[in-house]
């Protein structure tokens, strides 16, 4: 199958260098398999140099749905059990996840997205076993990153993507989709596509997440699950019940308990091997949230149950208000789950302008002092007693300064500070080192890792915050420098989003919103030099439409304006979405439609002249219908270059007319009248 | 502001309320056990917190005596890495709540936990160490009472 071609819109996001990326091993990692011919046991050993995310894909390597099978403690042998694919993309997934950050998207709940990430990612893992050719592993990628094009929305166009968020509130996922387009020119769906792509993804993986995202519900009656799309979809709806808050509209809550209902019926079912499943996927969700920080919370199947029937309820009775009659329900929906909503709310409280420390030590004496030291000055004072607990509370948290004990046991000052320093987040902190008086011999090391600076134990609190004052220039020039960075990429996306504007403009039919000439004639040469290089086949359906000029002296130009605009609607409505309609002037339409031959070609035309010959077009005084006439040139036929090919369409559109207009003719097709080579053209 | 953890002074008066009557050791030829100065800081820092000061002796003496227990294992078992643990977690905290004299013992039995011939000088040390920690464990104690 034939990749597509990455858009420029995508590009564009890439060159902002927001977006969301795996980091530190994960770069190594994307550098290693560029090729598909990498070395597992380079893979292997670039992992391995992360503990944190060798002990993840132990962890799924060895999980519960893999019970019987012996336990494997190396990551060579994840990658025998797994395939060096799985354990690649896992890398990548547990990485991109580890560089995690809360941007600056006000409408957008990062701490919910990751939670629903996670719970999406365990359903889709325990789900899998009913797929056929998806391992349990590829469905836990998936689940994880399949929305991560909503991040990258939310990472790079922050602003302009909350007021999106904030007029498509509630709205189904299509509206969403909609709005992105015509604010960005690209939808999250085609954003996930390109980056899974970007990251090595195989297309087939990608393509699947992307038809996920373009159509998120199973349909009843075609509900299956065959596929990695099917899998995804029904555990966005389990992960989606997971997380319902008393602000989910009743419309979603009916949609997912809809799926579940599906879910079950396409499972074979009965409650209690639902009420099972839910159990393993809420148990798996909160031991992976606690390994990956990230909030979950206690639900259940009896929950989920209750809180859904309430949310239909709800749902019935805002549709009989809308069509009359019913009684208001004010009342939504799901206080009786307990969500992480408020969690989340709570964990979003940013800091004021107050620098913001993290203080660890092993010793509770001296955390207690430290911190008390720290809060005196004013400071905004976390705590971690370990090195491990730091890690997770710097990469959730952000302090920008660190103060933290050298010597503690399992992680020490200087592996958090080496570890910090490779990931994104924690390569601008600023870290002081507290060391006994006999560390001399560590100071070349320790600034070698990235220690910032040291001070003595037990501290000198004068001393101490002198230390830390410098710390603080350093701070506020960071701060400075990264808002001026941030003030850079928005004016550079609006520059982008207006240049693609004015592109758009100059290469659109004001009056029908399809591509002009100009646009159509582009798409043709490209595509035919796509053919040329690798026999894709193409085609060109002229369309004119018949008795136009009448229309327009019988009504009036504001109505022959209508005929045009409606006309250009019937035919888009009518094509495949790699086809296109582009106006090519006056009353002629142009359709452009990739890899058929000159007898499919005819069968859209002949679709597409059913639909117009049906579409009433209704304008001020006037109501009816008109006709076109259309002529097919298609690749295949030996065309010597595209003016040839344009020409040929042409001339069969004069047949059509000449035989009498409302009809379809192929380019060199013998013509029912002997005389048609002197036939004049009729009036259109 | 006073360093913490620094004594300024070893002289045995001190600001500290009662403080001056239990901080002579009479089994440790008569050094300093806690210095009141330490104990100023640490009451400075609490400001309007009155239970702070009991908050960090409380806290000291927990880990304090879960780290004494531990050295005094290593010591029984020539265990020199559980000792030297231990002497450096003491040494740090200790200096805190202004045990300083039995912050250089620990200090020193650190530095002979690392010496390559330790010799008796490190179960002389120790259990010198254990013994002092007993003499601040009661004087802290007391200083709570009082406080």
């Amino acid at each position: 199958m034939q990749k597509r071609a990455i858009p420029v819109e995508f590009e564009e996001l890439k060159s902002s260098g927001t977006l969301p990326s795996p980091a530190g091993v994960g770069i190594k990692i994307l550098e290693i398999t560029r090729t598909d011919e990498f070395s597992a046991d380079d893979m292997g050993q670039a992992i391995m140099s992360d503990s944190s995310l060798t002990g993840r894909i132990l962890e799924l390597a060895n999980s519960a749905d893999r019970a019987g099978q012996e336990p494997i403690t190396t990551v060579s042998a994840a990658i025998m059990r797994l395939g060096a694919t799985t354990v690649r993309n896992l890398a990548l997934a547990f990485s991109v996840i580890s560089e995690r950050d809360d941007g600056s998207c006000k409408a957008f709940n990062y701490p919910l997205y990751w939670s629903g990430s996670l719970a999406r990612a365990v359903a889709a893992k325990a789900l899998a076993q009913h797929v056929p050719g998806v391992s349990s592993e590829e469905g836990y990628v998936a689940g994880l990153l399949a929305e991560v094009g909503v991040l990258a929305l939310a990472t790079v166009h922050s602003e302009p993507y909350a007021k999106v968020l904030l007029e498509t509130r509630g709205q189904p996922m299509s509206v969403v989709l909609a709005a992105e387009n015509a604010a960005f020119d690209i939808d999250h769906a085609t954003i996930c596509y390109c980056m899974m792509l970007d990251w090595g993804l195989p297309d087939a993986f990608a393509g699947a997440v992307e038809s996920f995202n373009l159509e998120r519900l199973s349909k009843e009656g075609a509900a299956e699950l065959n596929s990695l799309s099917d899998l995804l979809r029904f555990a966005d709806a389990l992960s989606s019940a997971m997380l319902f808050t008393a602000t989910t509209p009743p419309r979603r809550i009916n949609e997912v308990g809809e799926q579940i209902e599906l879910l079950q019926k396409v499972l074979d079912y009965s409650d209690a091997d639902l009420d099972r499943l839910i159990g393993q996927i809420a148990g798996e969700w909160s031991r992976w949230g606690e390994r990956l920080d990230i909030s979950t919370c206690d639900v259940s199947f009896s929950s989920i149950k209750e809180a859904t029937a309430r949310g239909r309820e709800a749902f019935k009775n805002e549709v009989a208000l809308q069509t009359g009659g019913g009684i208001r329900c004010e009342s939504v929906v799901a206080d009786t789950i307990v969500t992480t909503a408020e969690a989340v709310e709570d964990g979003r409280a940013l800091g004021t302008e107050r620098i913001k420390i993290l203080a660890v030590d092993d010793d509770p004496v001296a955390l207690r002092l430290l911190v008390a030291t720290l809060r005196k000055q004013g400071f905004d004072v976390t705590f971690a007693k370990n090195g491990s607990e730091a890690m997770r509370i710097a990469m959730r948290e952000g302090p920008d300064i660190i103060v933290a004990d050298h010597e503690m046991p399992e992680m020490s000052g200087l592996e958090l500070t080496r570890a910090l320093r490779r990931s994104k987040r924690g390569s601008s902190m600023y870290i002081v080192l507290l060391t006994g008086a006999e560390a001399e011999d560590l100071l070349v090391t320790a600034f070698q890792s990235g220690v910032d600076d040291f001070v003595q134990k037990p501290f000198d609190a004068r001393f101490l915050v002198a230390r830390l004052r410098a710390g603080m220039r350093i701070v506020g020039l960071q701060r400075r420098v990264e808002e001026d960075r941030r003030t850079i990429l928005r004016q550079l996306a609006e520059k982008n989003n207006f240049n693609r504007r004015l592109k758009m403009l100059s290469l659109t039919d004001l009056l029908t919103e399809v591509p002009n000439r100009r646009h159509a004639m582009e798409r043709v040469e490209s595509e035919w030099k796509s053919a040329a290089r690798s026999g894709t086949q193409f085609a060109v359906v002229m369309v004119d439409v018949d008795h136009f000029k009448a229309v327009n002296d019988n009504y009036g130009h504001d109505v022959g304006d209508r005929v045009l605009k409606s006309t250009a609607q019937a035919i888009s409505s009518t094509l495949r979405g790699e086809d296109q309609v582009a106006r090519f002037g006056g009353e002629e339409f142009l359709i452009i439609v990739r890899g058929a031959v000159l007898e499919e070609v005819r069968i859209l035309a002949e679709r597409v002249r059913l639909v117009v010959e049906g579409n009433i077009v209704e304008a001020e005084g006037y109501r009816g219908r008109v006709t076109v006439s259309l002529g097919v040139a298609s690749f295949d036929q030996g065309f010597t270059g595209v003016s040839e090919m344009m020409k040929a369409a042409d001339e069969a559109v004069y047949q059509a007319k000449n035989l009498g207009r409302n009809q379809v003719r192929g380019a060199r097709e013998s013509s029912p009248c002997a005389d048609e080579s002197t036939t004049r053209r009729l009036s259109a | 502001m006073t360093p913490i953890g620094k004594p300024m002074t070893m002289s045995i008066s001190g600001d500290s309320g009662g403080l001056s009557a239990h901080i002579h050791s009479p089994g440790n030829g008569g050094g300093v056990i806690l210095d009141a100065n330490a104990i100023d800081v640490l009451k400075e820092l609490g400001g309007d917190d009155v239970e702070f000061l009991t908050e960090i002796i409380e806290l000291f003496l927990a880990e304090g005596l879960m780290r004494v227990s531990e050295m005094h294992a290593g010591l029984e078992g020539l265990e020199t890495g559980r000792v030297l643990q231990a002497a450096h977690a003491l040494k740090s905290s200790s200096a805190h709540v202004g045990a300083v004299e039995f912050s250089r013992c620990c200090a020193e039995l650190e530095s002979l936990c690392r010496l390559e011939d330790q010799g008796e000088d490190l179960v002389l040390t120790g259990r010198r160490a254990v013994a002092m920690y007993s003499e601040v464990q009661t004087a802290l104690k007391a200083l709570l009472a009082l406080s």
